[in-house]
């Protein structure tokens, strides 16, 4: 599914203290790309996944997908868009707590009126790729933070999504839980062609996107194309941070 | 200096965040301080009270009602007033986390509430000094008073109400203060035996059957039979239902109905259909945590409902007996009919009919039901023919009667006892045959206060049989317009001097019982009249009666209405600030709803549910439990009243419908910000 974003901004506050959080940026993602944001803390790495994601409108600007304007579109029409073809993993997990762990995951389905042997098939699929069946009837109060990552993981992928957007999807994992997820997340792409956006501060996480782009105060800074060796990509992502600067991470003399 | 204004900063945002709900509060708490100090300004009006109009019952009563009235407004305000603390807890307990020491949370807590009460009370108080002459205005139109209402103020009511004022906002913050004080530590919630959602369940199926218990025990109270049998019965048996609803209702809503939303969440038919998954947990837990005040509401809108149809009902009947008494403008007996001729043709007043009938009096033996044996009863009776003489506008609201049959005229009032259509004990007239078969009515021809205990209309020829012991003959006018009489003349139509007495003398047999007729004396203190002693009045001036009757009805609709406008007003905040004040954690999962992918449509439809249920559940609870005033009307009245049941039922849900989709309205605004 192909995602060309076209002049968008996107400004948070009121007149006086606006902060400016995208500034006319344009992108565009080929459909079965994995494609990596980075940037500074307050870049607005987040912001521009929202808007792509259609969480949040873009004050102006054009996000087509499919060769739709989502920034045209109803609400009603963006909510049956999220919930058919996109998956979000949030930083912040966003999982509901009166639910448990099952009920969160298959909850896109349920939205979605999908038959119940859909439902229980793609949870034991999932069940067994993320290893997650113990956790199944527990409550949300009760998992760690790299398992409530996890869930909010499976919950994204649930329903097979055309396009994924992960945010910090490995923030709060621990090294193999995170490995675990980046395969899977480069099997979908690699077998299912699923788009993929993901924003990270992480290298490490960053070296299994196809390209990074690089987005400082809201602009694209630049972009680093992956190709092909990993190692050598990791290299050159590390660099860019150190070019681009910011946060503790970039700042390595 | 640096603390204080940062915790004037903390009050002002706190203030400023809830401020959608403290309006609510605000605006409840001004109406119910304007009613208060409106009634309390009544109780002193000037123009009310140098009314001839104005009795002085009714200012008792208005008195009395300030200090219930007041009683409910504060319970109203320090429960309320609870709700805001209960919503900043999270924010007080970071408060203390940091370090702020409990005292200081304490005082923040005092101070905001301080400054909401004095809010409330300062404009309620204007409100009422706007609203004075109207609501006295409305007073005396409701008593139909022919009085010019003068706007007053009371420099003293004004006074003592801001003193109340102050005590009550002193203590309500002082509440609240100390309400924060012990909410900052986390505590670690005891698990009482009853949250164990297996004995939850169990106690709510056992709430259900209590329920449905005291429905079909109601049903069955409709269809009891009213006598002195069964109404020791019937009032414990009342008072059982009672019971029964207050515990039933509150395990229902405490037990069965999240365990109903437990089982649909568990049949995956149900439960993994769009947004239900997630509406059956959130109403679930909506439900729990509510529950208390669900049923609290519950409760008191059955009481108000209840209370409402007795006071409609009661009113229909008193107006009912009113309108049976009321036959002729002026009624007289033989002592007074020419002195209130001549007035007439003095007062040059227009009468438009005149009317006299023969009565005889004697002694009869009618059954008691207290006693379960016949007693003596003085009885006065009127010929069929000379009864069939009188306007057709007075006998049509009595049984038809041919010429043979008996007609047993008792008071309107006397329906509330028992027995009232009870025919089976036929009357025994002195030196009579027994009267087995009659009908019954409650007009007395003539107006009941010209009559002692009940009458009779019986066929010429048994009428002819009795043998009289103190005949008498009444006279009726109707008048075209006033009578024109003046004080004095009134007063001296009705001395003392023209009633007598009539009196049983108890015999060892009926037959042996006799009549004395003797002058009416002055009773001394304490002195009343004796058993089976009776005072024939000489005159009745009946259109004062009418007055009398249209004064009170008037003057407790206007408190009726006032009570049950606040009592709605109260109960729909109580409601509205339930479903609005969501805490964060209710917030964040709304949030997360959307973000996965549910659509504004659902999340509104999820709003709507949880309104639906908060106002829905009270509504019908409240509505089948306040069916049992039928119940209770039909044990004492002698009639179901459903039709007045039906009226305050309606108007019920129709008012607590509109603050139900006023609500909604609001809450789904406040989401829709916030999502």
């Amino acid at each position: 599914m192909q995602i060309i974003v076209k002049n968008i901004a996107k400004d948070y506050g009121k007149k006086k203290n606006a902060v400016h959080a995208l500034k006319d940026i344009d992108l565009q993602v080929a459909q079965g790309e994995f494609v990596g944001i980075m940037g500074p803390s307050g870049a607005g790495k987040s912001t521009l996944l929202n808007a792509i994601s259609t969480n949040e409108r873009p004050d102006h600007g054009q996000i087509i997908i499919d060769s739709i304007d989502m920034t045209q579109q109803h609400d009603k029409t963006l909510a049956q868009y999220r919930r058919h073809k996109m998956g979000f993993i949030y930083q912040s997990f966003e999982l509901l707590d009166s639910l448990n762990v099952k009920e969160n995951i298959i909850l896109p389905l349920v939205l979605n009126h999908s038959s119940k042997k859909v439902i229980e098939e793609r949870f034991d699929h999932l069940n067994r790729l993320l290893d997650i069946g113990e956790l199944s009837h527990r409550s949300i109060d009760d998992l760690s933070l790299g398992q409530r990552q996890i869930i909010s993981a499976a919950r994204a992928l649930i329903n097979n999504p055309e396009i994924l957007f992960a945010d910090e999807p490995t923030g709060s994992l621990d090294s193999k839980s995170a490995t675990i997820l980046l395969n899977y997340m480069q099997i979908i792409n690699q077998r299912e062609k699923t788009t993929i956006l993901m924003a990270t501060h992480d290298a490490f996480t960053a070296s299994y996107c196809s390209r990074v782009v690089f987005i400082k105060d809201g602009s694209v800074f630049s972009e680093i194309v992956n190709s092909g060796d990993r190692n050598a990509f990791f290299e050159q992502v590390i660099n860019m941070q150190r070019t681009i600067g910011g946060g503790s991470y970039f700042n390595i003399p | 200096m640096a603390a204080i204004s940062i915790y004037l900063k903390i009050i002002r945002k706190s203030l400023y965040k809830l401020r959608d709900s403290y309006i609510i509060y605000v605006l409840a708490s001004v109406f119910a301080v304007a009613v208060l100090t409106l009634l309390a300004m009544l109780v002193v009006d000037p123009t009310l009270k140098t009314s001839h109009y104005w009795n002085i019952s009714f200012q008792q009563v208005m008195y009395a009602m300030v200090f219930i009235f007041a009683f409910f407004t504060f319970v109203y305000m320090a429960y309320v007033g609870g709700f805001f603390i209960e919503q900043q807890k999270n924010e007080f307990r970071t408060y203390f986390k940091l370090g702020m020491s409990k005292f200081t949370i304490a005082l923040i807590s005092f101070l905001e509430t301080f400054v909401v009460q004095l809010i409330s009370w300062i404009i309620g108080m204007l409100v009422a000094l706007i609203l004075q002459k109207f609501v006295g205005m409305l007073l005396v139109y409701l008593m139909r008073i022919d009085l010019t209402f003068k706007f007053y103020y009371s420099a003293k009511v004004v006074w003592i109400m801001l003193q109340v004022g102050l005590y009550s906002t002193l203590i309500l913050s002082l509440f609240n203060g100390l309400r924060s004080y012990f909410l900052v530590r986390d505590k670690h919630k005891k698990k009482h035996l009853y949250n164990h959602w297996l004995v939850r369940s169990l106690l709510g199926v056992l709430g259900l059957l209590l329920f449905l218990t005291g429905v079909i025990l109601t049903l069955q109270l409709l269809t009891m039979g009213r006598n002195y049998d069964t109404l020791d019965q019937s009032l414990v048996m009342t008072l059982v239902i009672a019971i029964l609803y207050l515990f039933g209702s509150y395990l229902v809503f405490k037990g069965f109905l999240p365990l109903v939303l437990e089982i649909l969440d568990r049949l995956k038919i149900f439960s993994y259909r769009g947004t239900n998954l997630f509406t059956f947990k959130y109403l679930h837990k909506r439900l729990v945590k509510n529950t208390s005040i669900i049923w609290f509401i519950t409760e008191l809108s059955a009481l108000a409902v209840a209370v409402l149809v007795f006071c409609y009902a009661g009113y229909q009947v008193v107006y009912q007996d009113y309108q049976n008494s009321y036959s002729f403008e002026l009624a007289a007996n033989k002592s007074q009919a020419q002195e209130v001729e001549k007035q007439l043709t003095k007062q040059k007043t227009h009468v438009k009919g005149r009317y006299h009938t023969p009565i005889k009096r004697t002694v009869s033996e009618v059954w008691d039901y207290s006693e379960n044996a016949y007693v003596p009863r003085l009885v006065s009776v009127m010929s069929n023919s000379d009864y069939q003489k009188l306007p057709q506008r007075l006998t049509k609201k009595n049984p038809p009667l041919k010429s043979g049959d008996f007609l047993e005229v008792k008071s309107e009032l006397s329906a509330l006892t028992p027995n009232y259509n009870d025919t089976r004990h036929p009357i025994q007239v002195k030196n009579m045959p027994k009267i087995a078969t009659r009908k019954v009515g409650s007009m007395f021809p003539y107006g009941n206060r010209m009559y002692s205990c009940y009458m009779l209309i019986v066929p010429d020829e048994y009428y002819h049989q009795i043998d009289s012991e103190a005949s008498d003959t009444f006279y009726g006018w109707d008048v075209s317009g006033a009578d024109h009489f003046s004080n004095a003349v009134i007063k001296k139509l009705q001395q003392k001097k023209h009633r007598y007495y009539l009196t049983v003398n108890i015999g060892s047999s009926l037959d042996k019982s006799t009549i004395t007729k003797t002058k009416a004396t002055k009773l001394a203190y304490g002195e009343y009249l004796k058993t089976n002693q009776y005072v024939q009045m000489s005159f009745v001036r009946q259109a004062v009666t009418k007055n009398v009757v249209r004064q009170a009805t008037g003057f407790f609709l206007f408190l009726i209405t006032i009570f049950s406008i606040s009592l709605l007003i109260a109960l729909g905040s109580l409601l509205t600030l339930k479903v609005l004040l969501r805490d964060d954690f209710e917030w964040r999962q709304l949030k997360t709803l959307k973000k996965i992918g549910a659509s504004e449509k659902e999340i509104k439809q999820i709003v709507k549910r949880e309104t639906s249920l908060l106002f829905g559940l009270p509504m019908i609870f409240a509505l089948i439990q306040s069916f049992l005033i039928v119940g209770v009307l039909n044990l004492s009245l002698n009639t179901p009243k459903v039709g007045a049941f039906v009226l305050i039922g309606l108007s019920y849900v129709v008012l607590y419908g509109l603050t139900g989709v006023l609500t909604y309205v609001l809450s789904w605004r406040g989401v829709a910000d916030k999502l």
